[in-house]
């Protein structure tokens, strides 16, 4: 208030672009993607963690943008909803989404999508459990789950060996 | 000359999708306007207080920060749905009345200020004893929240049909119980947002989530006191309703006055805490419930009083404590009801209409029906069988149910879930049961109570439609694009949808009260058959055929059964525009109700058009050591009408089931401090269904094709979350083989009941 | 809801970050995770004039060293890697139950780390609100008051109690804990790194640093068990849980050890309750005595501070510590 409160330069990949900007050091990663990217993809549903609709990839691991500090993710990679889309061209996760009707309102869907984006990463073939496991940390409070459930496994039903984009 | 159907009963992916998948849906907070301020509410921290005096004025010397408001600074009009329950004024002047009340609020260029200058604004309060449930308000010299309102009774709603007395004198079993549930809570994801922007020639834009743009703006105007065409409210994409962003909220108000005060735009974004307690939140219950039956089970008399804890305000409040009662009393056969209704006011946050409408209520309801069902050694499936409303009949009110598939819905669900297999051959500790309900489309609103839409051809051959239905994440965008391409006989890409903006689109009654397929949808089919007829007209002349003879289809007006005598309808539209006759077309829909009909003076009358049912069969497990319960399986089912794209409505199914079923019924409560602080506002603390919480769920869709709805459909919005509460409360009864009159059925509630059986104790209903 | 403002540091190495908090002292906090501490600033429960960051100690903090009799894990070692390492999930079936239960995968799973669950505060239905809530409240034990809100008039201390799973089984594990400086280091079992007070949870210099957790070899004859009762399947603290340690001998109990969380405001070790369970043969019996002495032993420390009814969860401790003690001997004799 008093003494001029010292910022500090954030510079991150976002999307696959550099961006660098003057921060003050409490902003968080959400703060920063939407108040001064205007990426507003990713939504703050309750600011405390619990509902995952801010959730991003950091270097490829999800994080809570509302309860990541920016600055933590100085120098690394961070994607976005908006980032999932290729030259214009939708993601499987996307795509699946849209075509079993996982989306309702659409408040969850951008943290969704990244648990999405996460788990099949790491397997690309989850069973039930492990997908209703993997988004238990997001809330919908529209669909009951099931649909969303439903688009995740039909993106895990490719056989292996077939391509995964 | 309906051609066959290429969209309706087809899954289709929605329209609005695709934008919500990439981020790119601007819900309100994620507006940002040139210049815009940030604003920030300073709220009680009393449940009940006089308001001595407020000052903002060091607040206004904190840098960046442009405006503040109080009460002081407002008309002070008092605000209410009904000319009879004005009893809010929108910035409290002179009191408030719940812990996390409006007092005043601050605009700045930055959050940070705005919050900063928040917390020097200085305000006086003289605390007031409060009162935290319906019988500490109701007692005999109890503090008063409004003073007009006797014994804090907000609303009595008073039915009473036939010869209730004689009804038990006649009935071979009567049984009266007691169930009771504290207020539930919304928690849509979205938390409330609203940017308003003041125009240059003196109006105000705005955006929020709402469930009628046109009622928000009717109120608005009035409480700002500007002319209705000087409140404009813009669609914006929106974050979940069921039922929680019907009326008006301080926050709107707000956002207006900063905004006029600065003359810049002001976005207001509440965090979750105060969407919790500062919006709205469902009524905390009792429901007293008397039911006298023949040998065979039917229902020959029931009288219920049920209390409501309504908050500080009235809101809908007539609506909400009438719901309850007309969902039952059009789900079965009554010959002979009493219902008495009470909303009473409390120094809590203000209820408002909840999706399940009680479950303290409708599974009492049901349960009870069980119960009745089981001293007579009937099936409570026969049970229902037997009291079940069909179509043709009337309402004890005097509604005509003109089409219903409840008895198809009860049959359907009890066989896939394997009813009569089940039904006390269930290993200890399973239960299953059953629950069935119906819903209306819409109530008597009187100049507001239809919809209306308009369709212009464009040059390119594509349409735009013009409506007022919004769409609050439910797919009313989508339900709309889809009947337009229908009756157009055009890929959906081809429709443009204009909606929920009042400066462009005509009146709606709003897509609360589950009307808006049946109202908004039929006026959109209308106005589309309306501009069709048009373009029949100008293409007939080209195709050397009589219009009737013609039907769009594929972008082509063709003659039927000969589509090599086919015009393209880019070419019709501009055959049109060359002769001077632009295709607009124009529909409305307005219900057949009974407008004479009030919700408190005179509750007779048709009430909808149409009403839908549905039933749910629950399979439960209990855990006898801890009281848990395990949802096994959930089959749902209800009579839309037709289910125009049964993806969205097994969606709808499936979302209700989590909120009024899983979470309803088992888990979701909000608890209470002694000074009227809710101790869990939060996402954390308030227990909505997670994704490894939800039990397997089957989807059965019944149509009776209803002969008002557009192509038959009448509403899929919210049976399931009722009858899936209902079939919860009894397959947990029948799992420990006793009733549980308190809900939600937490462990702590489950476990008691156990031990009160083992123990010998008779089953009790809730205390006061 | 935006943070206070502080000043933000990410030392490169231990040494460094050592020195740092030398310099700051308590006006400085550690960000592991950050699940924990930035819910309770955003909340207004904290305000850190700096924030001294640990994402760059991973190397040097994180993951499992096995020594001759012991086992070191890292402070930085991330909830998901621990359940994760080879060892804990065969050998330690219990902590990875533990670590399994926190939260939800994308949550803190992958973030938040084991020295931050060690760390992380007691909590209470009155205390984690937010500041609009607290607002007209007199400030609480925890907050340097002089009230306890659950406890009612009586109160003399704060009342919170420890809902990290991690820390509970890790109690029950006999796990100690290092906790560095740049002058120095002390190792302290849990029981001493975990002072029973709300105020205060944990005895930790200002400018120390937890670092590893030291806990014995597990060998054969050990099972361990984490059982949890919260509200929903995922996300959500503790209501009450248990964990249990067990060495089995010669078809004998040679030593139990058994903490609840949730109920006190360090991991409450029921020493007296297990007594009788040495030398036993670990039948369903005698598991369900000593559980039936741990729900009274545990009685007078349910109080109204939680979501659910105080008497519901006295009620569940014979019910936890009986499933933890039956899984963790079954385990013990080489069950599952
Ligand atoms: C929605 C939600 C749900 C949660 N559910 C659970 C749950 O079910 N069970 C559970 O146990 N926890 C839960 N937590 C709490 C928290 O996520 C975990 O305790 C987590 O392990 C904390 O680790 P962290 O690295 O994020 O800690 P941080 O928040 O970074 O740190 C926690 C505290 O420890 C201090 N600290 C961190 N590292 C060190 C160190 N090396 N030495 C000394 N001090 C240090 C910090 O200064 C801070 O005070 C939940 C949190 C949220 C937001």
């Amino acid at each position: 208030m008093d003494q001029p409160r010292p910022k500090q330069i954030f510079g991150a990949q976002v999307n696959g672009q550099g961006v660098e900007l003057l921060i003050a050091p409490q902003e968080t990663l959400l703060e920063v993607l939407r108040d001064r990217l205007e990426l507003t993809g990713s939504k703050e549903g309750c600011g405390e963690g619990v509902c995952g609709a801010c959730t991003v990839l950091v270097d490829g691991q999800p994080r809570r943008a509302c309860l990541t500090l920016a600055l933590e993710a100085q120098g690394l990679s961070v994607l976005t909803v908006e980032g999932l889309a290729q030259g214009g061209e939708l993601s499987r996760e996307q795509r699946a989404f849209i075509e079993h009707g996982a989306i309702q309102c659409g408040y969850c869907t951008p943290g969704m999508l990244m648990a999405t984006r996460d788990l099949l990463s790491r397997e690309p073939f989850p069973d039930e459990a492990a997908i209703r496991r993997q988004i238990s940390g997001h809330v919908c409070r529209c669909t009951g789950y099931a649909k969303i459930v439903e688009a995740v496994a039909a993106l895990g039903q490719a056989a292996p060996g077939e391509e995964q984009p | 000359m309906s051609p066959q159907l290429r969209y309706v009963g087809q899954r289709l992916p929605r329209v609005d999708s695709e934008a919500k998948a990439r981020g790119a849906a601007l819900f309100a907070g994620d507006i940002r306007l040139p210049r815009m301020l940030h604003a920030k509410v300073l709220r009680s921290p009393h449940a009940h207080a006089r308001i001595l005096g407020v000052d903002y004025s060091e607040a206004l010397t904190v840098p960046g920060v442009r405006a503040g408001v109080s009460g002081q600074d407002s008309a002070a009009v008092k605000w209410g749905v009904f000319r009879y329950t004005r009893d809010q004024v929108l910035l409290p002047v002179e009191r408030v009345r719940f812990l996390g009340e409006e007092v005043a609020a601050v605009a700045a260029e930055s959050l940070a200020a705005a919050e900063e200058a928040c917390a020097l604004i200085k305000v006086q309060y003289q605390p007031l004893p409060v009162v935290l449930n319906v019988w500490e308000a109701m007692a005999e010299g109890a503090p008063l929240l409004h003073d007009d309102h006797p014994h804090n009774i907000n609303v009595h709603v008073h039915i009473n049909v036939g010869d209730v007395e004689r009804g038990f004198r006649e009935s071979h079993l009567v049984r009266e119980d007691t169930f009771s549930a504290p207020e539930d809570s919304y928690f849509m994801t979205e938390p409330y947002a609203v940017v308003a922007n003041p125009l240059a020639d003196g109006s105000l834009e705005l955006w929020m989530p709402n469930a009628a743009p046109h009622q928000k703006a009717k109120a608005l105007a009035n409480a700002l006191k500007l002319p209705l065409g000087k409140v404009i409210v813009r669609k914006c994409a929106i974050g979940g309703a069921f039922g929680g962003r019907s009326d008006v909220f301080p926050a709107e108000f707000i956002a207006a006055l900063l905004a006029i005060k600065a003359q810049r735009p002001v976005r207001l974004v509440y965090s979750r805490e105060e969407n919790s307690l500062a919006t709205r939140k469902g009524h905390g219950m009792f429901t007293m419930i008397k039911t006298g039956v023949d040998q065979e089970g039917r229902v020959l008399a029931r009288d219920i009083t049920c209390y409501m804890d309504g908050g500080a305000y009235s809101s809908t409040g007539p609506i909400a404590t009438s719901v309850p009662f007309l969902c039952m009393e059009q789900c079965y056969k009554l010959p002979n009801v009493r219902f008495n209704g009470y909303r009473v006011y409390t120094n809590k946050p203000i209820g408002g209409m909840y999706r399940v409408h009680g479950r303290a209520f409708a599974s009492g309801v049901d349960l009870q029906l069980d119960l009745l069902a089981e001293e007579l050694g009937l099936d409570p499936l026969e049970v229902r069988l037997r009291n079940a409303r069909q179509a043709g009949e009337t309402t004890p009110t005097g509604s005509l149910v003109q089409s219903c598939g409840l008895t198809e819905c009860i049959t359907k669900s009890a066989l896939a879930a394997g009813w009569r297999d089940k039904y006390g051959k269930l290993p200890p500790w399973r239960g299953i049961g059953l629950g069935t309900n119906s819903v209306q489309t819409g109530f008597p609103m009187g100049i507001r109570g239809g919809s209306s839409a308009m369709v212009k051809f464009n040059e390119d051959g594509g349409a735009t439609v013009i409506s007022g239905v919004v769409d609050n994440g439910q797919g009313n965008d989508h339900m709309l694009v889809q009947i337009a391409a229908e009756v157009l006989g055009l890929d959906l890409a081809d429709i443009q949808l204009i909606s929920a903006d009042t400066q462009a689109t005509p009146n709606d009654p709003g897509s609360y009260s589950m009307i808006s397929t049946l109202a908004g949808g039929g006026a959109v089919k209308a106005a589309c058959q309306d501009a069709l007829a048009q373009l029949l007209a100008v293409a007939a002349p080209a195709l050397q055929a009589a219009p009737q003879e013609l039907e769009a289809q594929g972008g082509q007006i063709m003659v039927a059964g000969e589509p090599t005598r086919a015009l393209p309808i880019a070419k019709a539209v501009r055959l049109s525009l060359a002769q001077g006759r632009p295709v607009m077309g124009r529909g409305s829909f307005f219900p057949r109700v009974d407008n004479k009909r009030e919700w408190l003076k005179n509750p007779f009358g048709q009430l909808s058009e149409t009403f839908s049912f549905g039933a749910c069969v629950a399979e439960v497990e209990v855990d006898p050591a801890t009281g848990q319960v395990k949802i096994l399986n959930l089959v749902l089912s209800q009579d839309c009408g037709r289910a125009l794209n049964p993806l969205v409505v097994e969606g709808q199914f499936e979302g209700g089931a989590s909120m009024g079923g899983v979470g309803g019924m088992l888990a979701e409560e909000f608890l209470w401090t002694r000074e009227g602080r809710c101790l869990n506002p939060s996402f954390l603390d308030y227990k909505v269904p997670l994704a490894c919480d939800m039990p397997a769920m089957a989807n059965i869709i019944v149509e009776s094709m209803d002969q008002s709805g557009p192509f038959g459909a009448k509403e899929a919005g919210m049976s399931a979350a009722m009858s899936a509460a209902q079939a919860i409360a009894g397959a947990v009864a029948n799992a420990i083989g006793r009733p549980v009159f308190e809900y939600p059925l937490t462990p702590a509630r489950v476990l008691k009941a156990i031990q009160e059986k083992q123990a010998g104790l008779p089953a009790r209903g809730p205390q006061k | 809801m935006s943070l206070p403002h502080f000043q933000y540091l990410a030392p490169l190495s231990l040494a460094e970050a050592l020195e740092q908090k030398a310099l700051w002292g308590g006006q400085a906090a550690w960000l592991s995770g950050g699940s924990d501490l930035l819910t309770r600033a955003k909340q207004g429960l904290v305000s850190p004039e700096a924030l001294i960051s640990l994402k760059h100690l991973s190397p040097e903090l994180a993951g499992l060293s096995e020594e001759a009799n012991h086992l070191r894990l890292g402070a930085q070692t991330t909830l998901h890697q621990a359940l994760s390492l080879p060892l804990i999930a065969r050998e330690l079936p219990g902590l990875a139950e533990a670590c399994a239960a926190i939260g939800a995968p994308t949550l803190q799973q992958r973030v938040a780390t084991v020295g931050g669950n060690l760390c992380a505060q007691t909590r209470c239905l009155h205390y984690n609100q937010s500041a609009l809530w607290r607002a007209g409240l007199a400030p609480c034990f925890k907050l340097g008051g002089e009230v306890c809100h659950p406890g009612g008039a009586g109160a003399d201390r704060c009342r919170s109690t420890c809902q990290s799973d991690g820390a509970v089984m890790l109690m029950a594990l006999g796990a100690s804990v290092v906790l560095q400086s740049a002058t120095g280091q002390r190792t302290l079992t849990l029981s001493d790194f975990f002072t029973g007070q709300g105020e205060r949870p944990q005895d930790i210099g200002p400018d120390e640093m937890l670092t590893h957790v030291i806990l014995e070899r597990p060998g054969p004859g050990l099972g361990s068990a984490y059982v949890k009762m919260a509200s929903r399947g995922a996300v959500d603290f503790p209501l009450l849980s248990a964990g249990a340690a067990m060495r089995i001998e010669g078809g004998l109990i040679a030593s139990a050890r058994l903490a609840l969380g949730a109920v006190f405001a360090a991991p409450l070790l029921l020493k007296t309750a297990m007594e009788p369970l040495l030398g036993q043969a670990p039948t369903p019996e005698n598991l369900a005595q000593a559980a039936a002495q741990a729900g009274r032993d545990a009685a007078p420390f349910m109080i109204e501070n939680h979501s659910t009814p105080a008497a519901w969860r006295a009620q569940m401790v014979p019910v936890v510590v009986a499933r933890a003690l039956e899984r963790a001997a079954s385990r013990a004799q080489g069950g599952i």
